[in-house]
């Protein structure tokens, strides 16, 4: 999966543009993923300024561009964005612009090119010691698990994946594309829809019950059950930056609960009518089989 | 041609799915004319209906949400195939 970087540097003419290649693409989802701490704050150069004001990321399966500039990730607008302290994401950015003007995006002759990693470099010296601490907000608890998924709806989020698997498959981390249902692997499904039958069924699929997800635990990650009183299950995941996430039935995956607010304990989110929180869970990549 | 319409509703659940009689169908046809399609919502509970067809006197794909009448026009037509707690829940919903 490709994207397409533009620089924001000029006025009058086009910006540089290049092709992210698949490699550099998912480090960039990496490097973004890795950084939990998420601010209020805008990159500065999104909202004004002349001269270099960062780089405007698309990537392929999204219409959305992301904006990163002066140590903040300006992520996309259903997600909060996250501080780039070191600006380690913007440099690593500014390193894949090509070098020569044989990129037709680039439209860069030598001397205009040189000039432009002057004005960029520039910036990058000079913007370090930015107010973003002041204002930088970090809700999400500690994630103690050492295999906890990255948050990437953008894996879930397309079709045929995002009708045919649900809250169940993403917990898991495990696309079947049969809507999978707890027990169903193993002939033990449940009989009822309450936390009583639901949560054996998980654990006849491999899942293990756990108190808290405060304990390290060096297989799996933390999962939580929860239940809309005989009507329905719904799960979420831990994910690796410590927040929750969970893919509603047939919709996108997302990391908000029903009051759009960052999911930091599932026992204390808005979760609509799924009103009787069961159990933390531990789901283990290598030992949970489900369909 | 079969129009089915999807209850979306659960999460863990598949949604409940039926296909309408030819009568309700073409009441359908009548009331749909004209109507935009609701965006697709990704919260907990109640998300409307998704109607698809293949007749092409209908829309091949929308979802009806925002419109009450509709909405509870649409409720009565699966009423073998929606229990009852989730029927309440959608009436609920609707209002």
């Amino acid at each position: 999966m490709s994207a397409i970087v533009t620089m924001n540097i000029f006025s009058g003419r086009p910006n540089p543009r290049w092709i992210l290649d698949d490699a550099a693409t998912a480090e960039l989802r990496e490097r973004i993923t890795f950084k939990p701490t998420i601010t209020a704050a805008a990159p500065p150069g999104s909202v004004r300024g002349l001269g270099y004001r960062g780089l405007e990321v698309r990537f392929d399966d999204s219409s959305e561009p992301i904006h990163i500039h002066g140590g903040v990730v300006g992520t996309l607008a259903a997600s909060p964005n996250v501080v780039d302290a070191d600006r380690s994401i913007e440099k690593f950015l500014v390193d894949t612009m090509p070098d020569t003007e044989r990129v037709a995006g680039l439209a860069l002759d030598q001397q205009t090119h040189g000039i432009v990693r002057e004005a960029v470099q520039k910036d990058l010296a000079e913007r370090i010691s930015i107010e973003i601490p002041k204002i930088v907000i970090n809700p999400c608890p500690p994630c103690v698990a050492a295999c906890a998924p990255p948050y990437e709806p953008a894996m879930w989020n397309f079709v045929p994946t995002q009708p045919n698997n649900n809250c169940y498959n993403y917990a898991n981390d495990r696309v079947t594309n049969t809507f999978a249902q707890p027990g169903k692997y193993h002939n033990a499904q449940y009989t009822a829809l309450t936390c009583a039958s639901v949560q054996p069924a998980a654990v006849a699929d491999g899942l293990v019950a756990s108190a808290n997800f405060t304990t390290a635990i060096s297989d799996g990650y933390y999962v939580a059950l929860v239940i809309w009183p005989n009507v329905d299950f719904h799960w979420y995941r831990q994910d690796k930056s410590g927040c929750w996430s969970h893919k509603p039935g047939s919709t996108a995956a997302r990391n908000t609960d029903e009051s759009n607010h960052i999911i930091t304990n599932p026992q204390t989110a808005n979760r609509g009518n799924y009103t009787q929180f069961c159990s933390f869970m531990i789901t283990r990549p290598c030992k949970v089989r489900i369909k | 041609m079969p129009t089915t319409v999807t209850l979306m509703i659960f999460s863990g659940r598949r949604d409940p799915t039926w296909t309408l009689a030819a009568g309700d169908a073409a009441m359908l046809a009548g009331r749909l004319a004209g109507f935009e399609t609701a965006p697709e919502i990704g919260s907990l509970g109640y998300r409307g209906f998704r109607v698809q067809s293949n007749d092409p006197g209908m829309p091949a794909d929308v979802i009806v949400r925002g419109a009450p009448e509709l909405e509870r026009f649409l409720l009565t037509t699966g009423a073998s195939s929606v229990p009852p707690e989730v029927r309440e829940a959608a009436e609920r919903a609707i209002g």
